[in-house]
């Protein structure tokens, strides 16, 4: 349980979730409109209401622990409606961007594995290289042959092309520079972009 | 050390801009002190000599506050102070006032958090400018 | 001269002592002498130990300055003017200055918001030291009063004003008095219907003799002050006269339109004439119009064609004649050669093709003249004047027609031998048959209309001998224009060379030259060159070809007509101009034509240039030369006194159609040039009618406004109007079979055909002025020829009672409104419960009739919401649904409803049981959670949403989705706001003075506030205010008369320079210029101190009391010092 005291702690989560996502959270109503509309809310992932009031109330480790936020696919529709115009998409990066800094275990390990394997073959190969990425993700969730039915539809109909698992392309000085900016930023704990 | 207060007179028009001045207040929006406050009938009622006075008995800035075109209690008045304003400007870099210290602003009744970021913002603009003084020969002309 | 000022200081609890030290400015100031002789400080200064403290020190330490430093002279100057006024000070002698909104309420340094404090005081200090004693002027107030809109608030306040015994009137923009009250079924928490309440009510204002009610207007512009207020009110017609409608409603039933109810939000229909509930007041019926239609403003002789379409629509095929008649004599006639400018301008051809108007009208006379009668309007009482008329062309035939109407003896003298002029020897027969022109002067001849053929009127017999001889006491000329115009060519007086006017006459008498065998070449591109090719292929030619200057698309002549030349043979080419004639032994051989490069130039004026190197020849064996027609005025004799215009037309006044000479008007082509036959038809009228001022009124004419127009664009509300009914086809001779002869190519449309037409008709100017509901009213009430009109009412004090509308729910897409017949707001479910509404009261299903078994109410839709509506809460939403759903329950005991809210605010007096009976009773499900879309699935309505008490997504199954729409300020409130100088706050809602201490009141004195118009609230808060906006009038004419300020402008003659510059900026007109004195003088009654005329006086001559720039220039250096 969670006893409120005015004390700093709370105070302080809350200004930060509201300083690096640039979204002024005390201005949300609650109503829900947001959660109503979310795809990808159930009766187990929130949605962004509850996360936003978990904020709100300071529940830092409920906040970081939400699986919400990794769920998120961008898709807008609760930006589109809230009646106080909060970028919901901005608050899950801030939060994504804290879970990361200060070393809070994924609540969707899995979801965070495919993002980091997803990132490092951006960075490597300047783009997405699907096949690696996804048997390197099953490997590690140890489904190993998942996606080989689809796998092999898809290469047979030319979609993936398996000489890719030995070159799949190198990733070029813009892409470099793009990951050493983000990194030395991230270190600099300036973010809030 | 103390810091550079400007001093600026304002001119409000008693429908609109002085309303929003005392929504401001009873709203509580906090404010820079340093304005001091002259209310007129309207806006069209300020008479360019007495933003050259106020420059001229110390003032560092001058803000006229009137209603929006349209909406003018006197349904005019404001427009004609705006047909002023830029022959007024010309003639105050003449006198090395720059652009800056001298505002038409309108503010409607109901717009008081306007009025208080006006203020806020003036002040700290006036504030960078520095002291207004006549003898300044350097000041910047501004062709209006 | 010394002054003893005294200073006041006020501490306002801790509001201003909190953050400014107030002790410390008052010992400065006190202690720094300089005219001040009393510096003090209080807690409360507004309160009476604090006004003593004022009034003791005037009287004993004689002060005859005061300053008083406290909070906004907006709150409180009234107040301590009165107070210094007690002791025996002029009231302006007095200062005061604010620091506490301006100064201890925004600042958070107590140092600097005492600096500031007292360089405030000091500057009221400097500056009160100027004033002078002004003394006001005492107006008498107008005890009546004025209440702008008639819905609840509205009508409590008449009541209350009128009982008390002073008139008031109501000012409504409706047709009826009752506002959104009368919209709803029943009000909450009692239930109570909502007719029922409102009614009594209504009814009451109705009847009360101090209360005029105005509806149908809207005000202008109100001038003048508190107590005596100008007001210039709009009232459009209700063209119902209201002493006479008893409110039968046999007009209803008559008419034949039918266009979406705006009180039905659009769920029904109603006719034009209509009442929108049976309890309405006034209890009387109200035509909407919206303006003249575009095709009868088209018409130039302005037939009310919407009327006599929609006439023949319904098959009364007797009252659309007549209803033509009215502007029209010639039905069967101008049904054949009209070129139809009504046509072109007609909506439905935005749509699919206009209304084929001219050959229905064709039908009307056509089956008129099978009749073998002659339907005309009734003719006044016989006048003794006698009217000539030269020519009898469709001009003078119109005005005779018109005269003859008018109870006068019009007598034609007309050169040929019959009658028709151009309609005789100019339009072919195939296009008008003679003997249908021949019934229609007949008929004209049977109204007791003379005319004389072969009597020419000119030499021996001029205009002059028939005013001075013959008595005629005016005279009408429509003579047309019916020489054949002639250019110079080479080679045109060869054997064979005929000119296409005169071609034309001589067709029309008989005189045909042979053209059997022979190869004809017509010249020219307008409808007499396609006229006359026409002719000569019915004369049995070996070919017909017609060369024009122009493209085909710039021709002049109508498209039909050159259509309907092809298909008779004859063949078209463009683009070539004459150059000469080639003859071989006097007879024409054929013609030399050059290229055209250019017929109009850059102005559109008609200027032809030519390639004068690109040249052909054409044979032909018979040329006619049909470029134009011009008037032949050698019949006028110098003493007739007529001037003609540069170009040979007869000159005449524009709006009056007289000539030089009084006494003698013309129209038609003689003088416009060659026009049309309905213009000269509206000319004919025109004139009938200026003879008519001429002789009866000696001159002065009774100028009726024109209506305005109707939009030019097709809306989508007419779109769906329009019955699917396509453009009837007209019938037509093959082309085989008229070739040899002059049979009427066009056959004419059948009864069935006639009514379909009438039935295409969309009616956009709403009322089609039919007349039937005229003929059926037995009072006599209605009366078409209404129009706008103005008044002006003298108050003395204006309540604004405008209310509210409702938010558009299409800006939420996601909910499905309009999307879904089934997703409504709460007042289209509204007139669903009301008994008199669309479905007779039952809660149904706009797309299938059925009961709904699930409802679910959506809140909030436009309220709280700064994205996408108002930030604002509407107050009463929670409140409607908890209604609505209890009314539904009521119905339909197994229903089950659900409400998707936020927060439940429902703080009025037994609103809080009230919801709580609709959850535990009703059984009502409330979902807290702001719905986030509306969709269909498996042919149900789908409700989505967030159940954030639970957690988790939900979704609800809905026969019916209500969404609680939130109230705005209505469409117009910027008109309101700009007529009366009130100001708005940012949702559009009137500001009132002060949100707590005077909610009716307004900034300006002697307006108040009532009701929705001031913020979203429901009935009882409507009621109060109404009642609070009362008592303010009837303070001011208990009261009797106001002080007027006397902060106006005064002029220094002295110092004026005579400049004028003042003069063109006073808004008020309060600035004239003297002659005699060459200065500038003021109208203190008309000027309202604004000041911009003295800031722009290069001398100050010009000042505002009160506000003069010693006063001004004072409170600078003060407040810098």
């Amino acid at each position: 349980m969670n006893r409120l005291t005015g004390a700093a702690v709370e105070k302080d989560f809350l200004s930060r979730v509201i300083e690096e996502s640039g979204q002024n959270l005390l201005a949300c109503l609650q109503c829900g409109k947001c959660s109503g509309g979310c795809p990808i809310s159930s009766d187990e992932v929130a949605g962004p209401r509850r996360l936003i009031a978990e904020i709100l109330y300071g529940n830092k480790r409920q906040a970081l622990e939400d699986p919400t936020w990794w769920y998120c696919v961008a898709c807008g529709t609760c930006m589109t409606r809230c009646p106080v115009e909060i970028n919901m998409y901005r608050v899950a990066t801030a939060l994504a961007e804290m879970a990361e800094e200060e070393k809070v275990p994924p609540s969707e390990p899995d979801i965070h594995l495919f993002e980091e394997l997803f990132l490092k073959s951006v960075e490597k190969y300047g783009r997405a290289n699907e096949l690696k990425v996804v048997m390197n993700f099953n490997l590690r969730t140890h489904h190993p042959f998942k996606d080989m039915g689809v796998g092999m539809t898809l290469m047979r109909k030319g979609a993936i092309n398996p000489g890719e698992f030995l070159k799949g392309g190198r990733a070029g000085e813009r892409v470099a520079r793009i990951f050493s900016r983000i990194s030395s930023k991230a270190q600099r704990k300036g973010t809030g972009e | 050390m103390s810091e550079f207060e400007p001093k600026i007179i304002a001119f409000l028009c008693n429908w609109c801009t002085y309303v929003a001045a005392d929504a401001a207040g009873v709203s509580r929006f906090v404010q820079k002190p340093n304005v001091r406050a002259i209310r007129v009938n309207c806006s069209g009622m300020v008479d360019p000599s007495y933003i050259v006075k106020a420059f001229a008995s110390g003032a560092d800035g001058v803000l006229v506050g009137g209603c929006w075109p349209g909406d003018c209690h006197y349904i005019s008045g404001n427009i004609k102070a705006m047909r002023r304003a830029p022959l007024l400007k010309k003639l105050l870099g003449e006198m090395g006032v720059e652009d800056l210290r001298f505002r038409l602003k309108w503010i409607a009744a109901s717009e008081p958090s306007q009025y208080a970021k006006t203020i806020n913002e003036m002040t700290e603009e006036i504030r960078k400018l520095g002291p207004f003084s006549r003898k300044k020969k350097s000041a910047t002309r501004s062709v209006a | 001269m010394s002054k003893r000022v005294g200073v006041y200081i006020c501490h306002c609890g801790t509001n201003i002592d909190g953050m400014v030290d107030v002790e410390k400015i008052s010992d400065e100031i006190g202690a720094q002498g300089n005219d001040v002789v009393v510096c003090r400080h209080y807690k409360y200064m507004c309160s009476e130990p604090g006004q003593k403290l004022i009034r003791d020190d005037i009287v004993e330490l004689k002060l005859d300055h005061v300053v008083e430093a406290s909070c906004s002279p907006k709150m409180h100057e009234p107040t301590f003017r009165t107070c210094v006024s007690q002791a025996g000070m002029n009231q302006y002698m007095f200062e005061m200055v604010n620091i506490r909104e301006h100064c201890s309420w925004v600042t958070d340094n107590r140092d600097l918001a005492t600096i500031k404090a007292k360089a405030l005081v000091e500057g009221g200090i400097a500056r009160v030291k100027y004033h002078k004693p002004l003394v006001g002027s005492k107006k008498p107030v107008t005890p009546a009063a004025l209440v702008v809109g008639g819905g609840i608030a509205g009508l409590t306040t008449a009541l209350k004003i009128a009982r008390s015994g002073y008139k008031v009137t109501i000012v409504e923009k409706e047709e009826i008095i009752g506002g959104r009250m009368a919209q709803f079924d029943k009000t909450f928490p009692t239930l109570d219907c909502a007719g029922c309440t409102l009614t009594p009510k209504t009814s009451e204002v109705g009847r009360h003799p101090n209360i005029e009610i105005i509806t149908k207007a809207e005000i202008v512009s109100v001038g003048g002050f508190v107590g005596n207020f100008k007001v210039k009110v709009r009232q459009q017609p209700r063209y119902v006269k209201l002493d006479k409608c008893t409110g039968c409603g046999d007009c209803q039933k008559v008419c034949p339109i039918n266009v979406s109810s705006q009180f039905e939000l659009g769920m029904a229909t109603r006719h034009p004439i209509s009442r929108p509930f049976p309890q309405a007041i006034p209890n009387k019926y109200s035509i909407i119009r919206d303006g003249a239609a575009p095709c009868q403003s088209a018409c130039p002789a302005g037939v009310n064609v919407v009327g006599y379409m929609n006439l023949a629509g319904l098959g009364k095929f007797d009252e659309a004649l007549a209803l033509v008649r009215e502007r029209m004599p010639f039905a069967a006639s101008c049904g054949r050669i009209c070129f139809h400018p009504c046509e072109s301008a007609c909506k439905r051809g935005q749509m699919d093709k206009p209304l084929a108007v001219c050959q229905t009208k064709r039908f009307l006379g056509d089956r008129e003249l099978s009749k073998g009668v002659f339907v005309h309007p009734k003719k006044q009482d016989e006048r003794p004047e006698r009217i000539a008329l030269v020519g009898a062309g469709p001009a003078s035939m119109s005005a005779a027609y018109f005269l003859a109407l008018m109870g006068f003896k019009p007598v034609i003298f007309e050169a040929a031998p019959a009658a028709g002029g151009w309609l005789r020897y100019g339009i072919p027969e195939y296009r008008l048959p003679k003997d249908v022109l021949l019934q229609e002067v007949e008929n004209l001849a049977s109204m007791g209309v003379e005319i004389h053929y072969n009597t020419p009127i000119g030499p021996g017999r001029s205009i002059d001998d028939l005013m001075k001889k013959e008595g005629f006491s005016a005279v009408f000329i429509g003579v047309g224009a019916q020489d054949a115009m002639r250019i110079p060519v080479p080679g045109a007086d060869a054997a064979g060379v005929h000119w296409g006017v005169e071609y034309l006459r001589d067709s029309a008498m008989g005189k045909v030259p042979p053209l059997a065998g022979k190869r004809v070449l017509v010249i020219g591109g307008g409808n007499v060159a396609v006229d006359a090719a026409r002719t000569a292929i019915r004369q049995g030619p070996a070919s017909v070809m017609t060369i024009s200057l122009e493209s085909r698309q710039e021709m002049p002549a109508s498209a039909w007509e050159v259509e309907d030349a092809e298909h008779e043979g004859v063949s078209f080419e463009h683009r070539w101009g004459v150059k000469q004639i080639l003859s071989q032994g006097g007879k024409v051989t054929g013609i030399e034509l050059r290229a055209v490069a250019r017929v109009f130039d850059e102005q559109g004026r008609f200027a032809p240039t030519y390639h004068d190197d690109q040249l052909t020849t054409r044979e032909a064996d018979v040329l006619i030369l049909a470029i134009g027609q011009k008037t032949n005025m050698k019949f006028l004799a110098p003493e007739d006194g007529i001037a003609l215009t540069p170009r040979g037309l007869i000159q005449v006044d524009a709006d009056t159609l007289s000539t030089s000479r009084p006494g003698v008007f013309a129209g038609g082509d003689c003088t416009l040039g060659p026009a049309s036959f309905v213009q000269a038809v509206g000319k004919g009228r025109e004139a009938a009618e200026s003879i008519y001022a001429h002789l009866v009124h000696g001159g002065l004419r009774e100028v009726t406004p024109k209506e305005r127009e109707v939009p030019k664009e097709i809306t989508p509300e007419e779109r769906k109007r329009a019955q699917p009914i396509p453009r009837q086809e007209m019938p037509v001779l093959a082309a085989q079979e008229r070739r040899g002869a002059f049979a009427e190519v066009e056959l004419g449309f059948t009864e069935e055909m006639a009514k379909a037409e009438g039935q295409r008709c969309m009616s956009c100017s709403l009322c089609c002025q039919c007349g039937e509901c005229v003929r059926a009213c037995g009072p006599v009430a209605i009366d078409l020829t209404q129009r706008e009109s103005i008044r002006e009412l003298d108050v003395g004090a204006i309540v604004v009672a405008t209310g509210i509308d409702i938010f558009d729910a299409k800006k939420y897409p996601e909910y499905g409104h309009g999307k879904y017949p089934d997703v409504l707001t709460n007042l289209e479910f509204e007139r669903l419960c009301n008994a008199a509404g669309p479905t007779g009261g039952k809660v149904v299903r706009p797309s299938d009739g059925k009961v709904p078994q699930s409802i679910v109410f959506i809140q909030c839709v436009g309220s709280r919401d700064k994205a996408r509506g108002g930030e604002y809460c509407s107050k009463v939403c929670c409140m409607v649904s908890a209604k609505q759903l209890s009314i539904f329950k009521h119905h339909s005991h197994d229903g089950k409803a659900y409400v998707f809210y936020i927060d439940n605010r429902t703080g009025g007096k037994g609103y809080e049981e009230f919801l709580r009976r609709a959850i535990e009773e009703e059984g009502a499900t409330y979902i807290r959670g702001r719905a986030a879309k509306v969709f269909e699935q498996g042919g149900k309505l789908v409700v989505r949403g967030e159940n954030t008490l639970v957690g988790g997504p939900v979704e609800v199954e809905a026969d019916m989705v209500v969404l609680a729409t939130g109230l705005t300020a209505q469409k117009d409130y910027l008109n309101v706001a700009r007529a009366l100088n009130l100001a708005t706050d940012k949702n559009g809602f009137f500001l009132e003075l002060h949100p707590k201490l005077g909610p009716v009141e307004t900034s300006l004195a002697g307006i108040f506030l009532a009701g929705g118009c001031q913020g979203p609230k429901d009935i009882p808060e409507s009621v109060a205010q109404g009642g609070a906006a009362a008592a303010e009038a009837l303070t001011l004419f208990s009261m009797g008369e106001v002080e007027v300020e006397p902060t106006v402008a005064s002029a220094d003659r002295s110092l004026c320079t005579g400049c004028k510059t003042c003069v063109s900026m006073c808004a008020y007109n309060a600035l004239s210029f003297s002659e005699e004195g060459k200065v500038a003088v003021v109208n203190e009654a008309l000027c309202q101190g604004c000041g911009t005329c003295a800031a722009a006086c290069p001398v100050a001559a010009l000042r505002v009391q009160h506000f003069l720039p010693d006063q001004i220039f004072a409170q600078i250096e003060g407040m810098l010092a």
